[in-house]
């Protein structure tokens, strides 16, 4: 893990969407001065026009934008799947905007003028989570090929054995006899790469696999 | 009179070979000159007495022959004629005298009569320019009143237009300290950091100069101004409005567009009215249909600007009620945005109406005078 960090599609970068061009450079200035990479940009359209990033990445965005504002961002990128999180900056105050933006997901909710380490830790926290985020996606990539890997048969004994029924009645009920179960199921273990059935358990819970137990 | 003429003729007479008669002819004018009617006929009397006397044979006695008498006739009609035309000329010119006496009378008094008028006028004006003084005293007054109030409406705005490079400078003189002290020191990124705070900085204030502009009270100074810079100042107060209220907009200059004639500071005054109206009438219009457009052109001797947008548009019968004064449809307003707009474009010799139907927004129009023109077209304001 520690040495894939290191390869380019690993290096984290903050993206700034301000319309503000004083506000942006400054930004800009002052996360490069803790040698992160920046993008900047003029409105959320020019962000969603750009070529989608596959790195760590958090974003900074102002709440008023010229056309779509970033809270509508913020639910676009939702919807679309996209799990950046977003530190969010305010020329204004408002209550009602914070709450709304913090209830959608949002790290933090600055306004401006705020303090330099105050915007600085939240794009750490928020490079963090985004780093986190794709350790889970690419273990659930991983995961899910594993299974994929599985011939139908094997997942029928797969979801049986996880639901907690012995090999006895699964045989019983998919009209084998009890050592074909027990040799599907040592292909399972080691398919799956586990060495106990609580570990299968668990990656059949992130799996999120239906199991007769339902 | 006679007297002397018969002395000057008796003793003259032995001399010459003809007795001076005429020179009674002249006394009896003299008499009729200086006496009149009456004295010039006594005067014609006498004469005649003594030329018979002296002078109609016999000598010194009052007969005449008869041979003599057309002679003698001649005489005395002649001495009438004399007497009676020399009067007559006396009393000509002593009535003459009196009718113009008259007349010099009648002038001067005509005269004095003429002099209360003028004076009673020059009163009626020093009067008349007092009053336009305190009209235009008000006037600049209420404009500025307005333009208090605008800032008023438009301060959270200008404090976040204020706040934006305010951010920027925080935030760039952070940097400046990390990149001098920081892991990664870089004199070129705080420098660069560094002319960014003087950039914002100056920002900062020229939004501070624009309110001061609005907030000062001064008197109007009409100059030749570039109205496409007077507009784009404009634009640059309301961006943020704008921006909130989610209002496209399209400025259409024309190209070139020669100067106009007025007062930097009201002129700023009514676009921005014009502007405020429009973006609260598009309040109720859907967020895709709002839209502004500013268009100038040149008519003959005239500079032309509209306002248009996509609004609700103003019933026909209220065109011209709206600019009243204390006429709004805004629910706090004081509705004397257009009529001190339009006050402020009539004083500069120009127009303002409204052209709109219901339902298809409104178009704003207002002329200035051009400024004459000292060199064509585009030069700084």
């Amino acid at each position: 893990m520690g040495s894939r960090e290191r390869s380019v599609g690993e290096q984290p970068i903050v993206i700034v969407v301000d319309d503000d061009a004083s506000v942006r450079e400054a930004i800009a200035s002052l996360v490069r001065s803790v040698r992160l990479e920046v993008q900047t940009f003029g409105s959320a359209q020019e962000f969603l026009q750009a070529d989608p990033v596959d790195r760590p990445a958090c974003l900074v965005l102002d709440v008023r934008l010229p056309g779509s504002s970033g809270l509508d961002l913020q639910r676009d990128l939702r919807g679309r799947g996209v799990g950046i999180p977003i530190v969010f900056l305010t020329g204004y105050g408002d209550v009602p905007m914070t709450v709304r933006a913090m209830k959608e997901g949002a790290i933090e909710f600055l306004i401006k003028p705020f303090r330099d380490q105050d915007l600085l830790d939240a794009i750490q926290y928020g490079l963090e989570r985004s780093r986190s985020e794709r350790r889970e996606q690419t273990e659930l990539a991983e995961l899910r090929q594993r299974f994929e890997s599985l011939t139908p048969r094997e997942r029928q004994v797969m979801a049986e054995v996880v639901a907690g029924l012995p090999n006895k009645k699964i045989a019983a009920g998919l009209g084998t006899s009890e050592a074909t179960i027990k040799l599907h199921r040592g292909q399972v273990m080691q398919k799956m790469r586990v060495g106990s059935l609580a570990d299968l358990v668990r990656i059949a819970e992130r799996l999120a696999i239906p199991g007769s137990r339902s | 009179m006679v007297g002397a003429a018969l002395a000057t003729v008796l003793v003259t007479a032995p001399r010459m070979p003809y007795p001076f008669l005429f020179l009674f002819l002249g006394a009896v004018m003299a008499a009729g000159w200086f006496g009149g009617l009456g004295p010039g006929l006594f005067a014609v009397l006498l004469s005649t007495l003594a030329v018979d006397y002296f002078f109609m044979p016999p000598s010194r006695a009052f007969a005449i022959h008869a041979e003599d008498l057309p002679y003698f006739g001649a005489f005395v009609i002649s001495a009438l004629l004399a007497g009676w035309l020399s009067s007559t000329r006396r009393d000509a010119e002593a009535s003459l005298r009196r009718a113009r006496d008259d007349l010099e009378t009648r002038v001067a008094g005509r005269t004095g009569e003429l002099e209360q008028i003028n004076q009673a006028l020059r009163a009626e004006m020093a009067e008349r320019r007092l009053a336009e003084e305190a009209l235009r005293s008000t006037q600049a007054e209420l404009a500025h009143a307005a333009r208090v109030m605008t800032v008023g409406e438009l301060v959270a705005s200008i404090a976040h237009e204020i706040n934006q490079p305010l951010t920027g400078v925080v935030t760039n003189a952070e940097a400046c300290l990390r990149w001098l002290d920081g892991e990664t020191a870089s004199l070129d990124e705080a420098r660069a950091a560094v002319r960014r705070i003087v950039r914002d900085g100056n920002r900062a204030g020229r939004v501070i100069s624009q309110v001061r502009a609005m907030l000062k009270k001064t008197d109007p100074q009409t100059t030749p101004l570039d109205v496409h810079r007077v507009i784009e100042d404009a634009i640059g107060v309301l961006r943020t409005e704008l921006r909130n209220a989610r209002v496209s907009l399209h400025f259409e200059p024309a190209d070139p567009l020669p100067r106009a004639m007025a007062d930097r500071v009201q002129l700023e005054q009514v676009i921005l009215n014009l502007l405020l109206n429009a973006i609260e009438a598009m309040r109720d219009t859907p967020e895709e249909r709002r839209a502004l457009w500013i268009r100038t052109g040149a008519g003959a001797d005239e500079i032309r600007l509209a306002v248009e947008d996509a609004g609700s548009g103003v019933a026909p019968g209220d065109r011209d009620r709206i600019f009243d004064a204390f006429v709004t449809t805004k629910a706090d307003g004081l509705g004397m945005g257009l009529s001190i707009s339009r006050s402020i474009v009539e004083a500069h010799g120009g127009r303002l109406w409204v052209e709109s139907e219901p339902g298809c927004g409104a178009r704003f129009q207002f002329t200035l005078p051009v400024a004459p023109d000292r060199e064509a077209g585009g030069g700084p304001p």
